[in-house]
């Protein structure tokens, strides 16, 4: 049986939370089942009720995006954050993504967006957008500010390249496994590796990897 | 012929052409606008440069579900004069803003009336 995602939506506008809670209503593997005003509600809440994303707003009050993405990837690392904002300053975007958010999207993004990052970030473990690679280009390559923590002594093999082009396609880990006729399992152990010889903490960060270190071009 | 101010083909294809999800959108809206939109005013005669440009950058997304136009150019140069030159330069704006706010009200009445219109914006 196809597993439920199950979703969190935190923005302080009602009006916001209920228009996104009515589109979901259909989207037939996901299912909202938190919904909060500020940061501080949505943790409190994620304690009590599991889920897989939260759909987070970030201007806030009490707690706004920024300090509930920090809060969220030190006391939940496994649930997956996908930032939905008006605002689309490059700096903003970067600055998200650096903090471990799996996707930014603006609030007028196109609708189908909305369900195919859900779903993206749900199977491969990010999303992004057109908006998202032009900010982390901007931030990372243009202005040479490339992640300290990268370590540049273990270099990749060439099955952790496989695997790494694979992410950043946006496979699954088992659509990788079939590509290179090898194991979930196996998969699994290079996306470890690579975490750990690029420094990356999810893989929205491998992606930033590959692409500054002209591995992947999107 | 009608003018309209605001036109629903961003909430229709949202909502996948969902008329009564469409419907339900429109009520909440009109439940919740005048009171979001009262910020404005609120925050502009209280000189608060940055609540007001906060206020404005929260009403942008419902301008484009909305489907107004005009009225995502005045938050956008609500906000920006507010930074730049102070909550009360923004008079003006704001209450072309407010004026857009309650023809758009007008008009979505229409579009959830029992009997619907005849003319509706959609």
């Amino acid at each position: 049986m196809k597993q439920v995602i199950r979703l969190a939506l935190a923005d302080d506008q009602h009006l916001f939370r209920k228009g996104m809670a009515l589109l979901l209503r259909d989207m037939a593997d996901a299912q909202v089942v938190l919904e909060c005003a500020n940061g501080e509600e949505l943790l409190a809440g994620i304690k009590h009720t599991p889920v897989d994303i939260v759909l987070l707003d970030l201007q806030m009050p009490v707690l706004d995006g920024i300090e509930t993405t920090k809060r969220i990837k030190q006391d939940f690392p496994q649930v997956k954050i996908i930032i939905l904002s008006t605002h689309d300053e490059d700096t903003m975007i970067a600055q998200l993504m650096e903090l471990g958010a799996n996707g930014y999207m603006l609030k007028t993004a196109e609708p189908d967006e909305i369900d195919t990052a859900i779903r993206s970030v749900a199977q491969s473990g990010f999303y992004l957008n057109d908006a998202v690679n032009k900010a982390m280009l901007h931030g990372l390559v243009m202005k040479k500010q490339v992640k300290p923590t990268f370590n540049e002594i273990d270099p990749l093999s060439e099955r952790e390249l496989e695997v790494l082009r694979g992410i950043c396609q946006e496979l699954t880990t088992a659509e990788i496994a079939e590509k290179m006729f090898v194991s979930p399992r196996t998969v699994d152990f290079h996306r470890n590796n690579l975490l750990l010889k690029t420094g990356a903490r999810n893989a929205a960060g491998l992606v930033v990897y590959a692409m500054t270190k002209g591995i992947y071009t999107p | 012929m009608t003018t309209h101010y605001i036109d629903l083909t961003y909430l229709e294809r949202l909502y996948k052409g969902d008329r009564s999800r469409v419907d339900q959108w429109i009520r909440i809206y009109l439940e919740e606008a005048p009171a979001t939109f009262k910020q404005l005013s609120d925050r502009m005669e209280k000189g608060d440069s940055e609540g007001l440009a906060a206020a404005a950058h929260d009403l942008r997304p419902y301008a484009h579900y909305l489907g107004a136009p005009r009225m995502l150019d005045l938050l956008i140069a609500i906000g920006q004069r507010s930074r730049t030159e102070g909550a009360v330069s923004t008079a003006e704006l704001v209450q072309e803003v407010l004026a857009l706010g309650e023809r758009a009200n007008t008009e979505l009445r229409l579009v959830i009336a029992p009997n619907g219109s005849a003319d509706k914006p959609v």
